[in-house]
């Protein structure tokens, strides 16, 4: 190092010296970690974005200032895949305003250790990946990247069989996480009834039908699931029942029960109802209580000779444009569904007063049919009623604003009707998509008026076009131009000087 | 302040008398450009959600220019002086410890921008063949280019203290290197390390100039990073004074 042969002081006042500046700059960084740990107490974020794309909403600012429990929020995501940079920024911005989120982030692609550690800590899967976990005491709710787009697709042009481009239009993040971090911290569990009594799935049976993985794939989102029986006059819906499930109802519903559930959807309740072949020879009572919702359940199964792995089954890779189907369309998924019925919108004819929106969600090929001749427990197609080389429905869902004053605690009505109950049975839950299709469904069943007031982030989706030519030429410039020009000046700033 | 102002002057001068500063920066164009027109060549009609810009300042490229150009800048400022014998004629002169350190590092630090100045030149010239007016946000740009001043006025303030350590240029280049490759891996390491479980990880997270870096070119601002870079800078210039201190008691 450096030598300056000066010796007038003495080694001991060299060493006082020493260890007066040892102490000094022990004592300025001391203080300088003081003014860090006062900074990272109380951080304040300004996004200079145009669009302000990472600024929350006030909703969500309440929510984190009034923040009492400790939330543990873990991305588990690649950070070059899409939409990290928006978590990850979006999800800083959440810990910079309440001291009561802790953010861990972890790329599963650069700390595979890490990764397989809270897979191991939450019970995901392998393949479970491009996820956000929240945690508070025992409640967690993940929150998946399917879950985080909204999608443009030009419908009309799908339907004509043109392009199937789908462009990620926003980025709903602020809406879920605010969720979450509600759900978990101050463990609200919504309550879920599972209608029986009527030849529904066994929500307790492992067997291939039974719907005990499809139970578990509703606690995964923290709801308590309750059993629920209509039938005497004494039994009711409980009043903090937010969605309600009937799966593969075949036998008919009573009428009370049906008024009970008129009642509960009136006043902003949520169903899904999942319709199966083996109701097809007789009138539930849903068929009719769901036409006044906008839907028709006919009484005929679909086919696809295009799309089908063994003929009973339909391969579904059609999808409307919806947020429960939006995600499978957009990541080219399929969901398979046994001999479905038909399922769609009831004619604008035949519509009630003061209508839902109603929209189809799964569609056939154009080589759709439908078979309504039944006959020892095989569908036929019958030339003078069914249809076919068509685009047919088979999923719907149905939306209504809440009445005022009525359905204040709720919002709106909601409604989701599968043509198939055995696509969420414990054997083909795991099929294709059907799992994903499962949790979309009742994730935009289940949410909830206050945070559709957050609305979702405009994406600026950027492509480069640029011709050969104009690469050639940005080529030179990059390469050529710009830093042989710098290096020219250099040499006739050397050269006047030599001179 | 005239003092500091003409030893600036003195400093920046030096940069552009011989061929070392055009040299550098023509360097960090090249390798600017390469950087580009590898990204071009990958992005071309491939979506994406961020701007190219933004991208760029989470490659390798960002970084291999960073950890490379601040040794180069830096290492001459009192090494060189030593090495030369003029640094005898400028402690004896009237000026004192700090206006001759703050002096030398705001020359490297006004170097150091306009080394960085040309890569405005590049995101417009991407802008004007894009024709995407989005691809090049200003108030975005004005945040990026924030961060990597205040992350470069960190780099050069270390490279300042490695300088005046010693009299030999390669020496103070290696160890200017050194300090600023141990930040850059802390700041990898960070990856692997869970923030809430340990006080390390969050040790590590608050010192990540990787993650600055994400947030700067996204267009946030965030107290807790400009308050980061300017204590530790603030930290490094002290012990760049004590060290040129030194030669009295030495």
């Amino acid at each position: 190092m450096d030598e300056f042969p000066s010796h007038s002081f003495p080694s001991g006042r060299r060493f006082g010296i020493a260890v007066h500046v040892a102490v000094a700059a022990g004592l300025l960084l001391a203080i300088l970690i003081m003014v860090n740990y006062l900074a990272a107490r109380h951080p304040i974020r300004k996004d200079l974005t145009s669009g302000d794309r990472f600024v929350l909403s006030p909703l969500t600012l309440q929510i984190l200032q009034n923040l009492t429990n400790q939330v543990r929020v873990t991305v588990l995501f690649d950070s070059e895949a899409a939409l990290f940079s928006h978590v990850d920024a979006m999800l800083q911005g959440y810990r910079s305003q309440s001291p009561k989120i802790t953010l861990d982030v972890v790329d599963y692609s650069l700390a595979p250790g890490r990764a397989i550690q809270i897979r191991d800590r939450y019970n995901l899967g392998r393949d479970d990946k491009d996820l956000v976990i929240f945690e508070s005491g025992k409640e967690t709710r993940f929150v998946r990247s399917a879950e985080l787009s909204v999608y443009d697709a030009d419908i009309n042009s799908m339907l004509q069989g043109g392009s199937r481009q789908v462009r990620r239009s926003a980025f709903r993040g602020e809406a879920l996480f605010t969720s979450a971090i509600v759900t978990v911290s101050q463990a609200i569990r919504p309550r879920v009834c599972y209608l029986l009594g009527h030849g529904e799935h066994d929500p307790r049976s492992s067997d291939q039908n039974g719907y005990r993985k499809f139970i578990d794939l509703l606690a995964q989102r923290n709801v308590t699931v309750e059993p629920l029986t209509l039938g005497s006059e004494r039994e009711a819906l409980p009043s903090d029942c937010e969605l309600l499930v009937i799966a593969g109802a075949n036998s008919p519903l009573e009428a009370n029960t049906l008024q009970k559930l008129g009642s509960f959807l009136d006043q902003g309740g949520r169903l899904l109802a999942l319709m199966n072949v083996e109701s097809l020879g007789t009138t539930t009572g849903l068929e009719d209580f769901l036409a006044r919702w906008g839907i028709a359940v006919r009484p005929s199964v679909v086919a696809d000779r295009q799309q089908t792995t063994g003929g009973s089954d339909v391969l579904v890779g059609e999808f409307g444009a919806h947020p429960v189907v939006n995600p499978l369309a957009h990541g080219h998924h399929k969901v398979q569904l046994l001999l479905p019925r038909v399922v769609g919108k009831i004619p604008e004819k035949f519509m009630p007063a003061d209508p839902p929106k109603v929209e189809h969600l799964l569609f056939t090929s154009d080589a759709g049919q439908t078979k309504s001749k039944i006959r020892d427990g095989t569908a036929y197609y019958d030339v003078r009623v069914d249809i076919q080389g068509q685009r047919i429905p088979m999923a719907a869902a149905a939306e209504k604003g809440g009445l005022a004053g009525v359905a204040a605690n709720r919002g709106a009505t909601r409604l989701v009707v599968v043509g198939d109950s055995f696509c969420f049975g414990n054997q083909l839950i795991e099929s294709a998509s059907n799992r994903d299709f499962a949790g979309l469904a009742v994730n935009w069943l289940l949410d909830r008026q206050q945070f559709l007031a957050i609305g979702p982030k405009a994406i600026h989706e950027y492509t480069l076009r640029l011709t050969p030519a104009q690469l050639t030429k940005m080529r030179w410039l990059f390469l050529a131009v710009l830093p042989g020009s710098i290096l020219l000046l250099g040499f006739i700033v050397w050269l006047r000087r030599r001179a | 302040m005239n003092v500091i102002l003409a030893l600036l002057r003195r400093e920046l001068g030096g940069y552009f008398k011989s061929m070392i500063g055009y040299v550098v920066i023509s360097a960090v164009l090249f390798l600017f450009g390469f950087s580009f027109v590898d990204m071009l060549g990958k992005l071309n009609g491939v979506p994406q959600d961020a701007p190219v810009t933004e991208q760029f300042y989470a490659t390798v490229y960002f970084w291999v220019i960073l950890l490379i150009t601040a040794p180069m800048i830096t290492m001459r400022v009192f090494a060189l002086e030593k090495s030369t014998g003029t640094y005898e004629t400028l402690m004896t002169a009237p000026v004192g410890d700090w206006q001759v350190v703050l002096a030398k590092f705001g020359g490297t630090l006004a170097f150091f921008t306009l080394v960085w100045l040309p890569l405005l030149g590049c995101l417009f010239i991407i802008r004007h063949f894009t024709g995407d007016p989005a691809t090049l946000d200003p108030r975005v740009t004005a945040g990026t280019f924030f961060g990597i001043l205040l992350i470069g006025s960190l780099y050069m303030a270390m490279g300042c203290f490695a300088s005046a350590l010693t009299r030999s240029q390669i020496i103070a280049a290696m160890l200017s290197f050194l300090l600023g490759v141990a930040l850059f891996v802390l700041s990898l390491r960070s990856v692997a390390l869970s923030p809430s479980e340990s006080g390390w990880g969050a040790l590590l997270d608050h010192i990540s100039v990787m993650r600055h870096l994400a947030d700067f070119s996204r267009g946030i601002v965030d107290t807790r990073q400009v308050v980061f870079y300017l204590t530790s800078t603030a930290f490094f210039l002290y012990m760049t004074q004590r060290v040129v201190e030194s030669r009295r008691w030495k």
